[in-house]
């Protein structure tokens, strides 16, 4: 198993890079039909990256959340599948070019820093550590989207204003479609990010013996999430909106990336498996 | 292989006609057929020349009779001097200002004319919808045929396939649908959204028209004569303002039409600072329509301000205009496509013939026979006895068909066979007669 999983690690980086040349031809040509079935070319790869995720599990006998690259795997097709389905309701069904573009990106930086041999560790047979490790992926994930809609929304105000109305003008959604998704994109993703948090304050308690570990990761990711939930009831209060409005959930992302970034450095975490 | 390199002269339809490109407005309006005209046209030529068919398409832009029958073809051109007479002016047998189009020629030209690829503006939409009305009002009195029917329902899927795989049909081509287009780009959904309009003249008219048929939610009108403004919010079932409450409402207001006749900025720089700032930033669209303009163009610095101007409009006309015209030989392709379509059944139409009189002969005979010797059989083995003799029947049949139709490709080979089995079987009526004489 290990080696058909190490395989498919490496081979899914090029499926991923061939769905970005694809989206990318049918983004910038100019064919309805296969435009209205960009969806569908991601639902492939959603199928393929989830049996690696399978697979990984499988070779590390392990839940496949394991390692930070296996949350990161796990953050990128999460990334793709939310877009999926936001794009089926959606009247406009291109802008998981740009989701495809970052999960690639995301999956390529896994793939090739996997660890397959993994230590036993307490924290990894608790179940808690899934529902944590989940929820805690799909609230990043929901954040990267928004800051990927509120990219989109600067990009496509800037064009409207600046009378560019070129592919991008006609293949994005409408400013007030963006900017609806970005700002519902941040809520689901505090939300989620909030009960991933919690989720493993309770499996802190059950594992260490305390619902609050003097860790690095625990301590950022917390301070993090406490400024989104701020952010947004500010911005709710002083009816944020538009142009500036996007910029902080881009700034809001930044940080987070920077951040968690920053704790790949750190030695002294528990969340440090591999 | 394309449709001009078959020979389908045969193809009993024709077409005589004018239209934009052969004559002025001057003369298309004279050619112009009411609807009691049209009536009148179609049942006076059906009894005069014997039509299998006949409908006719009027509007603006063409007047065109479609025939079907090979006694209308062959009169075709006394069909034009009877239209002249008719309306009483020298239209149809003016050969500079007439078309007359026959065969699978006038195929082609009915799918170009229905998919808006001979339209003035290519792409318009609403040529679809007259053809559509002219065809049931014919159908309505009759007079349409096979060849009519299976015409206009090809052209149908030609029309939807023009429009879903090509971009021929999108983007705005007037300036008024251009300005809805960019609101729809902005704000989405336009139901949720206010207008403003300033001025109260045809320009300003027309272009809160195209709103007002996207069900936006409120639209307020505003002009120096407070009358006019009054008079066009009836119109539009709107609500009228003094020209001195603008600045207050613009507030309230998502997209703000301006086109009136003045000669001073009536929007500046600070109004719309101030605007901007009480909406929160919330996307404002000017769209400014006068000459000269009522909106200063620094007003487009503001941040949430989107600002286009007459010119601005007209150039995404121009480019959608160009676009349009490059979808043009996808379109053409998807035309050529179903008039090979359209000859391809037309061809199979002596052979479909043969077959169904080949099964009707069959089924005669095996009801006859069936008839005569269900005596023999106790009543509890009719059915089967029946099922026995439909299936036999079938069998028999199936190798007559199968060679038909594989030999439908071969136009000579086809023509022997459907001659040999009329040779074999008595098909037709006076045959049949024959048959039971002897």
């Amino acid at each position: 198993m290990k080696p058909i999983s190490q395989i498919v690690s490496i081979i899914l980086p090029a499926i991923y890079l061939i769905a970005v040349i694809v989206n990318a031809y049918i983004f910038l040509g100019r064919n309805k039909k296969l435009e209205n079935k960009l969806p569908f070319i991601v639902l492939p790869l959603i199928g393929i990256h989830g049996i690696h995720i399978l697979l990984r599990g499988f070779a590390t006998n392990t839940i496949p959340l394991a390692t930070k690259m296996d949350a990161l795997s796990l953050l990128a097709l999460a990334i793709i599948s939310l877009i999926f389905i936001i794009e089926l309701y959606s009247e406009n069904k291109t802008t998981s070019l740009f989701a495809v573009i970052l999960s690639f990106i995301i999956q390529t930086i896994s793939s090739f820093a996997y660890s397959w041999e993994l230590a036993d560790h307490p924290l990894l047979v608790n179940p808690w550590y899934a529902i944590h490790v989940t929820l805690t992926v799909l609230g990043y994930s929901a954040i990267s989207i928004s800051a990927l809609y509120a990219l989109l929304y600067i990009l496509l105000n800037h064009h409207i204003k600046h009378h560019r109305l070129g592919r991008i003008y006609d293949k994005l959604p409408p400013l007030r479609n963006l900017e609806v998704l970005s700002i519902r994109s941040v809520h689901i993703g505090v939300i989620t990010l909030g009960l991933g948090i919690l989720a493993g304050h309770l499996q802190a308690k059950e594992v260490l013996g305390t619902y609050w570990p003097i860790d690095p990761k625990v301590i950022y990711n917390n301070i993090i999430w406490f400024g989104y939930f701020i952010g947004l009831v500010i911005a709710q209060v002083f009816k944020w909106r538009g142009r500036w409005m996007a910029y902080l959930a881009m700034m809001g992302f930044g940080i987070l990336i920077f951040t968690n970034i920053m704790i790949i450095f750190i030695e002294s975490t528990f969340h440090q498996f591999q | 292989m394309k449709s001009k390199d078959i020979n389908t002269e045969n193809i009993p339809i024709a077409v005589v006609g004018i239209s934009h490109h052969t004559a002025d407005v001057a003369i298309r309006e004279k050619a112009v057929l009411n609807d009691k005209q049209q009536k009148t046209i179609m049942n006076r030529l059906s009894k005069l020349y014997r039509t299998r068919g006949i409908f006719v398409l009027s509007t603006c832009n063409r007047t065109e009779i479609y025939v079907c029958g090979r006694k209308a073809i062959k009169y075709i051109e006394d069909i034009c001097a009877w239209l002249d007479e008719f309306k009483k002016e020298t239209i149809f047998t003016n050969k500079e200002l007439t078309y007359i189009i026959k065969g699978s020629e006038a195929i082609h030209h009915f799918f170009r004319v229905i998919s808006s690829l001979d339209s003035q503006i290519i792409g318009e939409p609403q040529i679809t919808g007259q053809v559509k009305e002219a065809y049931e009002k014919a159908h309505h009195l009759e007079q349409t045929d096979i060849f009519i029917n299976k015409m206009y329902n090809f052209g149908m899927q030609v029309e939807k396939q023009v429009r879903s795989k090509t971009y021929l049909t999108d983007g705005a081509v007037s300036v008024s649908f251009a300005a809805v287009e960019l609101a729809r780009k902005i704000f989405g959904d336009l139901r949720k959204t206010t207008i403003l309009l300033i001025g109260a003249g045809d320009t300003a008219e027309l272009a809160a028209q195209h709103f007002v048929k996207r069900r936006v939610s409120r639209i307020i009108i505003t002009n120096r004569t407070f009358r006019n403004a009054r008079q066009l919010a009836e119109k539009l079932n709107g609500e009228a303002i003094a020209l001195e409450k603008v600045t207050q409402i613009l507030e309230e207001t998502d997209i703000v039409i301006s086109a009136t006749s003045g000669d001073k900025y009536l929007l500046e720089k600070r109004d719309l600072e101030i605007v901007a700032k009480k909406r929160d930033f919330k996307p404002i669209f000017l769209i400014d329509l006068a000459i000269p303009r009522d909106v200063d163009p620094e007003v487009g610095e503001i941040d949430g301000v989107f600002l286009y101007n007459l010119d601005a409009l007209e150039d995404i006309v121009r480019k959608n205009i160009q676009q349009r015209k490059a979808e043009l030989p996808k379109a053409e392709k998807i035309v050529e496509g179903h008039v090979l379509n359209y000859i391809k059944w037309y061809k199979t139409l002596p052979m479909v013939k043969t077959i169904t009189q080949l099964s009707k002969y069959f089924e005669e005979i095996r009801e006859q026979e069936f008839e005569r010797l269900k005596n023999r059989f106790p009543d509890s083995y009719l059915a089967d006895a029946e099922y026995l003799s439909k299936s036999l029947m079938k069998k028999l049949l199936h190798h007559h068909i199968m060679t038909l139709r594989r030999t439908n490709g071969d136009p000579l080979r086809l023509k022997q066979h459907i001659d040999l089995v009329g040779e074999i079987y008595p098909l037709n009526d006076s045959q049949k007669k024959n048959d039971k004489k002897n």
